[in-house]
C-alpha cells in the first residue's frame, strides 16, 4: 500500500533534524508488519500570512528547503500552503495532499500521513487564553483517524496516551524516535547563531547554508528600521 | 605591519565513520580561533584517521575510512583527509602526529610561526587521566604536557565529559587550550550510533554527508551480515553480533574482523 508523508511547520530555516525526521518517518512506515511505500515526502511551508516575527518570506523558505531536499530523490517542497495568501488549516493541507498525490499515482487507496513532534500531539488538548480550544475537535479526529500521524517522540511526551485521553483511536498513530542521531538542533538556534555572526555550516545543508549567507538572511535586527530584518 | 598568525588544526581519529559531528567540531574550531582578540587564520583542517593496526576494535579498512573522509571533505575548501597516520603501519602517538603535521604545514604553508592545534572531543580530554587496567596511564606525561602547552588544543564539550576541569587539574599551562560548546547544534551523534544503525539495516541519512553514506552502502561497510544466514544456522552468532564487515574493493571478498576484547586474534590475523 503507498503513502505520501507531509510535514507542514516554518522551516526557518530547514534544519537536518527535518530531514531526519522524514528520513525515519519513511523507514518506520516501510518496516511495518504490513509496510506502506512510501512514495514522497512532502514539506509543506507554512504562508508568511500566519505572522509570526522573524519569519524570511515565503519565496526564501521555499528555495531552502529546495536546496535541503535538492539531493532526495523523493522529498520535495511544495507550495500551495503559500499560494493561498491566508492561514491554511493543517486538516485543509492534508485534504489537498491526499487528493493531489491519489490522483498524480493513480491510487485511491493511498494514504497521506501527518508527521509532527511529540508537542503537536500534545497541542491538541491546548485551551486557549480566551477558553477556545487551540484545534477544531473534528480536525483532529480527522488527522488522527483518517489520515494518521507518524509523531517523533520527545522527552517527557506520550503520544498514544493523549490520543487516548481524548477518545481518539490511535490504530494510524505510529511514534517514533531517533536513536541515530539524538540532535537538539531547531530553527530557533540556528536564527540566533545566524543573528550573533556564528556559523551554522553542518547544522544544515549546504545549500540552505549558502542560500543564507547569500540572500542576507536571519541577521540581527537593525533597530533603525523598526524591527525589518533582511528577507522579511 | 600587523600579520595574524596563522594555525592549522588536526583531529585525529578511528572516523568510523565520519560524522557531521566531525565536521561540526571542525567548524567550530576555526570559527572561535579566527575569532579571538589575537585571533589565528585557520589555514587547514586536517583529518587524521587512526591506522587500522590499532585494532582495539573493528575498524573499516583504512582506504575505506580515508575514502569517506574525502567524501565528507570534499565540499570544503579548508578542511582535507591526510593518510600519513596510515602508511606508517604501526601506531603513532598523538604527540608525533602533530609533530608531523606541524612541520610539515610549516614548509607547506612557508610559515616557520604557524600553529598546529588539536581539535578533540571533551572524552579526549578526559581520557588524558586514564589508567589502564595494569594501572600505567593511558597517556605519557610528557606527551600530554607537549599536546597542552607547546601545540594547544580546541576541546568540544560533549554531553559526559568536563574537559575544562581535567585540563584544569593537569598542571600544565593552559593558554593554549580553548574549551567551546555547539550551542547552534547540541549534537549527540556518534560513530558509534551510526555504525548501531547500519548494522540494524536503519538509514543514517542526515547524519553525515551524502557521499559518505553512498560510499557506505555502495561497499556495504558496518552492516553485520549482507546474507541472513550466518554459520548454516540462520541466526547471528555472538561473534557475528560484534563483526564489522568490509568489503575490499580489489577482490570482493568479505573480511570479517572480530573485536578482540579479551585479546582474542583477529579473523585477518592481526592481533
Amino acid at each position: 500500500r503507498k503513502a505520501v508523508i507531509l510535514a507542514c511547520g516554518s522551516y526557518n530555516p530547514p534544519t537536518y533534524a527535518h530531514l531526519r525526521m522524514m528520513e525515519i518517518a519513511k523507514e518506520h512506515l516501510q518496516s511495518l508488519p504490513i509496510p506502506y511505500s512510501v512514495v514522497e515526502g512532502v514539506f509543506s511551508p507554512v504562508s508568511s500570512a500566519y505572522v509570526h516575527k522573524g519569519l524570511a518570506a515565503d519565496e526564501h523558505r521555499i528555495a531552502m528547503l529546495e536546496k535541503a531536499t535538492a539531493s532526495s530523490g523523493w522529498m520535495r517542497v511544495d507550495d500551495w500552503e503559500t499560494k493561498r495568501g491566508e492561514w491554511t488549516r493543517t486538516r485543509e493541507v492534508l485534504t489537498h495532499h491526499l487528493s493531489q498525490a491519489r490522483l498524480r499515482w493513480k491510487d485511491n487507496t493511498l494514504s497521506c500521513f501527518l508527521i509532527c513532534g511529540g508537542d503537536l500531539v500534545d497541542s491538541f488538548k491546548r485551551v486557549l487564553p480566551d477558553g477556545k480550544k487551540l484545534w477544531a475537535e473534528e480536525d483532529i479526529r480527522a488527522i488522527v483517524e483518517q489520515f494518521g500521524i507518524v509523531v517523533l517522540k520527545r522527552e517527557g511526551s506520550d503520544p498514544a496516551s493523549t490520543l487516548h485521553s481524548l477518545g481518539l483511536s490511535s490504530s494510524r498513530c505510529f511514534t517514533i524516535n531517533d536513536s541515530t542521531f539524538p540532535n537538539a538542533v531547531s530553527s530557533t538556534l540556528l536564527r540566533e547563531a545566524i543573528g550573533e555572526g556564528r556559523s551554522i555550516r553542518y547544522c544544515t545543508q549546504d545549500g540552505v547554508v549558502d542560500y543564507i549567507e547569500k540572500h542576507g538572511l536571519y541577521r540581527k535586527i537593525d533597530k533603525r528600521t523598526n524591527g525589518v530584518e533582511n528577507g522579511v | 605591519m600587523g600579520t595574524t598568525r596563522r594555525a592549522v588544526l588536526l583531529s585525529c581519529g578511528s572516523f568510523n565513520p565520519p560524522t557531521l559531528a566531525h565536521l561540526r567540531m571542525m567548524e567550530l574550531a576555526r570559527e572561535h580561533l579566527q575569532s579571538l582578540p589575537l585571533p589565528y587564520t585557520v589555514v587547514e583542517g586536517i583529518f587524521s584517521p587512526v591506522s587500522s593496526t590499532y585494532v582495539h576494535k573493528p575498524l573499516a579498512a583504512d582506504n575505506h575510512r580515508i575514502a569517506m573522509l574525502e567524501k565528507a571533505t570534499e565540499s570544503s575548501g579548508w578542511m582535507c583527509v591526510n593518510d600519513w597516520e596510515t602508511t606508517r603501519g604501526e601506531w603513532t602517538r598523538t604527540k608525533e602526529v602533530l609533530s608531523h603535521h606541524l612541520c610539515s604545514a610549516r614548509i607547506r604553508h612557508s610559515d616557520a610561526n604557524l600553529a598546529c592545534f588539536l581539535v578533540c572531543g571533551g572524552d579526549l580530554v578526559d581520557s588524558f587521566k586514564r589508567l589502564l587496567p595494569d594501572g600505567s596511564k593511558l597517556w605519557a606525561d610528557e606527551d600530554v604536557k607537549a599536546i597542552v602547552e607547546q601545540f594547544g588544543i580546541v576541546v568540544i564539550n560533549r554531553e559526559g565529559s568536563d574537559p575544562s576541569a581535567t585540563l584544569a587539574s593537569l598542571g600544565h599551562s593552559t593558554a593554549r587550550c580553548y574549551t567551546i560548546s555547539d550551542v547552534a547544534c547540541p549534537n549527540g551523534v556518534s560513530s558509534t550510533l551510526l555504525r548501531a544503525a547500519l548494522q540494524e539495516g536503519r538509514s543514517v541519512r542526515y547524519c553525515t554527508p551524502d557521499g559518505v553514506v553512498d560510499y557506505i552502502l555502495q561497499h556495504r561497510l558496518y552492516s553485520s551480515c549482507i546474507k541472513p544466514v550466518v554459520n548454516g544456522v540462520g541466526e547471528k552468532t555472538k561473534e557475528q553480533n560484534g563483526a564489522a564487515a568490509s568489503v575490499s574493493p580489489s577482490t570482493e571478498k568479505i573480511e570479517l574482523s572480530r573485536s578482540f576484547e579479551n585479546g582474542d586474534v583477529c579473523a585477518n590475523g592481526t592481533p
